[in-house]
């Protein structure tokens, strides 16, 4: 039920129709109304964006030495250095996977550089 | 164009070296060179001020440059500034499987050789790539999209792969170079090449301090000359072998001690007296003894080049080479105790080769070959190069008077004035004396002669 505090959030018809779908499809979730469904997912979410967050910030600190670490068994020395460089001097959290994609790409190619961050991103979970 | 393959004498077996925008293949067993082909490559083009690009998916490349010898290790150094490289080996316990794709691998190649503006590339080792291309056809189609993305960017890449089996890199390739080791000898051979001409056959290969070496089974042809009459060197030789000419091959065979290597002495010291230069060859004895006792004997070999080969590692193409360097302005070559030499269709083949260019370079020849029996037994021995000789002269021991004397028949000639007789001869302490015919007795091949009765003097002294 809801209380006095509580604010009201506007969905479009099609959302609500589709969140209505969703829980008539699926009734071992155990929602029991539209509402009920939009503050799971809004805590679900939540917490995503703060886990993801948390993995990026951390993802900062050891992706520069990984990639220098490991570029440095696969290419030139002076190369690796100067990508983890690069990367190291990335300061904005948001799309940090793209941007690392990005460095890396100019020597290692995109389908080597995806792997590679991607790998190391999964390392740090 | 044509891209040098980093091994000078292997370039002129393949008009030049690789196409340019080429892929192509050295394939061979396990150390057989494979590595050392491909970064001698490398080296070769990084010295010329080129960038490269070295590719490996097996082996790192610090373990590679630590197991380089010593020669290739120290240019590797002056130029490592241009030699770059890629190791997939770094990043596969990281990557996995993911890694060994060829379309990644292309662009990762390709990336490079943007970035450091490098259309030299050696790719070590496809053999990673082959679980993730299950049939022939599949691997096929992957490695003909990597060579094709290669040449497009403007490569002229080498590759690598081991066994000795036909298999798919071997459809791709322009080139095909197979590499042999029998733990003694290495062999090189040129399999195939797209739109061009090549010496078929194999040919000599080394791995020397400095990178690579081939030994062509063929040596550069020169335009013959007009033959000119040249001495023996032995006071009276001439009377019994006829006249030799520049570019002759004089066999001279017989048992130990019947003074085989002497008579070279004194072939080459006549060209030490005319300021010529001359090349000895010894298969039995090392070049300070040698000298040694040429010396001893009061022969001057100062403007002779003196060798001696090893005859247990005897590599019939590296020989023939190596003396081939040594034959600017040479007018005699003596190859004494060529006996000790095994023999087989290769060093045949090697023997006829270098004694042909002998004689086409119009130098005075000289073979000397022991035959094993003291005694009788009238055979030249099993000599590969007897159809080459142009004079032969067998030296034998005869039973004379409780003595074991020496004489020389000449069993061949190229002029048709030579001695038939049996000459007998003697070596004393100032050198080789021929003593004249030993009209006086007959049998003496059979190496106990009897005295010719006097009726049949008398009747030869008439006729």
């Amino acid at each position: 039920m809801g209380s006095e505090e509580d604010k009201m959030v506007r969905v479009p018809k099609e959302m609500y129709l589709a969140i209505y779908e969703i829980i008539k499809e699926y009734p071992h979730y155990g929602w029991k109304g539209p509402s009920e469904f939009v503050r799971d997912a809004i805590r679900r979410y939540v917490k995503e964006i703060k886990e993801r967050e948390l993995i990026i910030k951390k993802a900062m600190s050891y992706m520069p030495q990984k990639i220098e670490s490991i570029l440095g068994n696969f290419m030139d020395e002076d190369d690796a250095k100067e990508l983890a460089q690069k990367i190291s001097e990335i300061e904005d959290e948001e799309d940090y996977v793209a941007k690392v994609v990005e460095i890396l790409q100019d020597k290692l190619g995109t389908a080597l550089a995806e792997l590679l961050a991607r790998r190391l991103l999964e390392e740090g979970l | 164009m044509r891209i040098s393959t980093g091994v000078a004498r292997l370039d002129s077996l393949m008009q030049g070296g690789f196409l340019e925008h080429s892929f192509n293949l050295v394939k061979g067993t396990q150390g057989a060179g494979k590595t050392l082909f491909a970064v001698n490559y490398l080296l070769h083009h990084a010295k010329n001020g080129e960038e490269v690009l070295y590719v490996s998916m097996e082996e790192s490349w610090e373990n590679i440059v630590k197991n380089l010898p010593e020669g290739m290790k120290k240019i590797y150094e002056e130029v490592k500034e241009r030699v770059h490289h890629l190791d997939f080996s770094g990043i596969r316990p990281l990557l996995g499987k993911d890694v060994l794709d060829v379309n990644l691998l292309a662009e990762v190649i390709t990336t490079n050789m943007k970035v450091y503006n490098a259309n030299i590339i050696a790719l070590d080792g496809i053999a990673p790539l082959a679980p993730k291309y299950g049939t022939l056809q599949d691997m096929r189609t992957a490695i003909f999209e990597l060579s094709h993305r290669i040449k497009r960017a403007g490569g002229t890449m080498l590759f690598t792969s081991e066994g000795r089996s036909s298999g798919a890199e071997e459809y791709v390739a322009d080139t095909v170079l197979i590499l042999y080791y029998d733990g003694l000898l290495r062999r090189i051979q040129i399999l195939k090449m797209r739109g061009s001409d090549f010496v078929y056959g194999k040919h000599g290969f080394k791995i020397g301090n400095e990178g690579l070496e081939v030994y062509p089974s063929i040596l550069p042809g020169v335009s013959s000359q007009t033959p000119q009459k040249m001495k023996f060197g032995i006071k009276g030789m001439e009377k019994i072998l006829g006249s030799v000419y520049t570019g002759d091959v004089i066999l001279l065979t017989g048992p130990p001690g019947t003074g085989k290597t002497l008579m070279a002495y004194y072939f080459l010291n006549e060209a030490a007296k005319n300021g010529e230069k001359s090349i000895y060859v010894s298969f039995s004895t090392p070049e300070n003894v040698v000298l040694k006792r040429a010396r001893d004997f009061g022969f001057n070999l100062n403007r002779c080049k003196i060798m001696y080969q090893d005859p247990f590692s005897f590599d019939p193409y590296e020989f023939m080479w190596k003396v081939h360097k040594e034959l600017k302005n040479v007018t005699r070559v003596v190859l004494d105790g060529i006996n000790e030499v095994e023999t087989n269709d290769e060093i045949r083949k090697a023997q006829h080769v270098f004694l042909k260019n002998l004689k086409e370079r119009n130098i005075l020849t000289l073979i000397t070959y022991t035959t094993p029996v003291i005694i009788s037994s009238y055979s030249l021995g099993n000599i590969n190069v007897i159809y080459l000789a142009d004079d032969i002269i067998d030296l034998r021991y005869a039973e004379i008077g409780a003595e074991l004397r020496k004489v020389m028949v000449v069993v061949k000639s190229s002029t048709m004035s030579y001695e038939k007789g049996i000459i007998e001869y003697d070596i004393e302490k100032d050198g080789i004396k021929l003593l004249g015919k030993a009209e006086y007795l007959e049998g003496i091949i059979s190496g106990i002669p009897r005295r010719l009765e006097m009726k049949k003097r008398v009747e030869k002294f008439f006729k």
